[in-house]
């Protein structure tokens, strides 16, 4: 077993930028990069995709990544997981094997299933957001339980060289890989605290090193065009130096770090993942050099009893519309503008009316920009926001102009829980058969 | 004799469902006793008035000088279905910044 091992993060969301997971692979010398490309939204949305048709079901971006990826990771001899399979990790990874093909290169691809629950989450389950059971929301499009390192290990176990999933959780997406190459026990309650937390610290990607954190004056960053994403050097022992690649944007240091630690926490002494209850509260990052941040002391308790799961249901149809007004009394004209939008719809629905810069005072000569939104039970009410706004330019105030409106179907999210019994992980080898 | 949260603290915001969890770190130790001490819910919800709905809970990191911040919003004001412009709510860490906090001393600080 190797004494230290390197683990990058390419992608924090989605949308994330290509080329720095390219750069960690060409030079960060890694045991493992991860991509972390799905947000609580992400699954329901692709689910939807695959299910009219009009896209993949999986990450539309990962094709793109991956035909960046691919050759430099297999040269490199660095594994990838990602859970960028959203919807159709198998799809993903035929997707990915085609790639290979084209580009040469032969690593070993495997699908890991089994979070869609759709099937059996039990529907008449409070929402943890509101308390009412799931069903009386809407229609259930998607059911996803966030799947963790006893997942994600066959297939790393098995000589997986790209490991696609759907829905894992962000840090199992680190943990797994920690544990096979650091040959961690499974069950120590410590080593998965502290494999968690640096899943934790690198899962937004470059929110650790300088992104998501600048404010001129207050805390500046260097170079944050460039900004380069992270990597853990991480110990056998658990404790793990985080850092970035020389010659990058961006900064590593403990107010950085202190801010991702921080990031999405509820409880600190009690932040649950499918593997292991993390307490935070005894972490202290050091600066140990220039952008080097270790860290160490996360302690762990048992993981949780049941799976948290995402579940998608069809909310309705958002409309938006906005439009700009300048000038002296921009702001007036914008406010009797919202005022008009709004007694238009009011027997159809209620809207939300933002009303964003300008000045109040008539002799500032400003811009303000009028935004009206409302969600509507179908597409109809939705295009009624659209064309309201639209005619705004010459029904309206005096001088509108630069409308743009956007009707959308929108998925709403809920979470709540699911027996572990009921979630059955399967790892496919794409072209081998299912293991 | 308060100051604006900003002059000493760091705020990060991050969302879960209809939460949003807001870190605000102490920019020198000496003033984390000064936010745990002023950085009440009450506080909260009245500077964040326009999102929060409901309950506002503070959590102690003593070995990072930090609070964790986390308020509901409207059950409908989720990633997906929120009305408003920013519909995560990262945009609170930097509304709560702008809080006044007491600050023992003599004469308000900027």
């Amino acid at each position: 077993m190797p004494e230290v091992v390197r683990i990058g993060c390419g992608a924090g969301f989605a949308g994330d930028r290509l080329e720095p997971a390219v750069d960690l692979v060409e030079r960060g010398e890694l045991d493992t990069l991860v991509l972390e490309c799905l947000g609580e939204r992400t699954v329901s949305l692709a689910s939807l995709r695959a299910t009219d048709g009009s896209g993949p079901g999986h990450d539309p971006l990962l094709r793109r990544r991956l035909s960046l990826l691919l050759e430099p990771l297999a040269r490199k001899g660095t594994r990838l997981v990602t859970n960028a399979g959203a919807a159709d990790p198998i799809g993903a990874a035929r997707m990915a094997h085609e790639l290979a093909l084209e580009l040469g290169v032969s690593p070993r691809i495997a699908a890991v299933t089994g979070d869609d629950v759709l099937d059996r989450v039990d529907r008449s389950a409070p929402a943890w957001e509101d308390g009412r059971p799931l069903e009386e929301h809407g229609e259930l499009v998607s059911a996803n339980a966030y799947l963790g390192v006893d997942a994600l290990l066959p297939a790393l176990r098995g000589g997986a060289d790209v490991v696609i999933a759907g829905r894992a959780a962000d840090p199992s997406l680190f943990l797994a890989p920690l544990l096979d190459s650091l040959g961690w026990d499974p069950q120590d309650e410590e080593l998965l605290a502290a494999g968690t937390l640096v899943g934790h610290l690198l899962e937004c990607a470059g929110q650790v090193t300088g992104g998501y954190f600048a404010d001129p004056g207050v805390k500046d960053v260097p170079d944050l065009a460039n900004l380069g994403f992270p990597l853990a050097e991480v110990a056998a022992d658990g404790t793990a130096v985080v850092t970035k690649l020389p010659g990058t944007g961006g900064r590593v240091d403990r107010w950085t770090v202190t801010e991702q630690m921080t990031y999405e926490i509820t409880d600190p002494t009690a932040y649950p993942t499918p593997d292991v209850t993390l307490d935070l509260t005894g972490v202290r990052p050091r600066e140990v050099g220039p952008d080097r941040v270790r860290v160490s002391g996360a302690r762990g308790r048992v993981r949780p009893e049941r799976l948290k799961v995402s579940v998608g249901y069809r909310a309705g149809f958002r409309g938006e519309g906005e439009i700009s007004y300048a000038g002296p009394g921009a702001r007036a004209r914008a406010r009797l503008a919202g005022e008009v939008v709004r007694e238009r719809l009011r027997d159809l629905l209620p809207v939300r009316v933002d009303l964003i810069g300008g000045a109040d005072d008539p002799a500032e000569v400003g811009e303000c920009r009028l935004r009206v939104a409302g969600l509507g039970a179908d597409r109809s009410v939705a295009q009624a926001v659209e064309e309201e706004v639209t005619a705004l330019y010459t029904c309206g105030p005096a001088g509108g102009g630069g409308a743009r409106t956007r009707a959308s179907e929108v998925i709403g999210i809920l979470s709540t829980t699911v027996g572990r019994d009921l979630v059955e992980p399967r790892t496919t080898y794409v072209g081998e058969g299912t293991v | 004799m308060s100051v604006v949260l900003r002059e000493i603290a760091h705020t990060r915001a991050g969302d879960k469902g209809n939460l949003n969890t807001i870190a605000v770190i102490a920019r020198q130790e000496r003033w984390y006793p000064v936010l745990c001490a002023g950085l009440t819910p009450d506080l909260v919800r009245e500077v964040l008035a326009d999102r929060v709905r409901g309950p506002v809970e503070v959590h102690r990191m003593d070995e990072v000088h930090a609070l964790i911040v986390v308020c509901a919003r409207a059950s409908d004001d989720t990633v997906t279905t929120s009305p408003h412009t920013d519909t995560h709510g990262k945009t609170l860490g930097s509304v709560l910044s702008a809080a006044r906090v007491p600050f023992p001393g003599k004469r308000d600080r900027a």
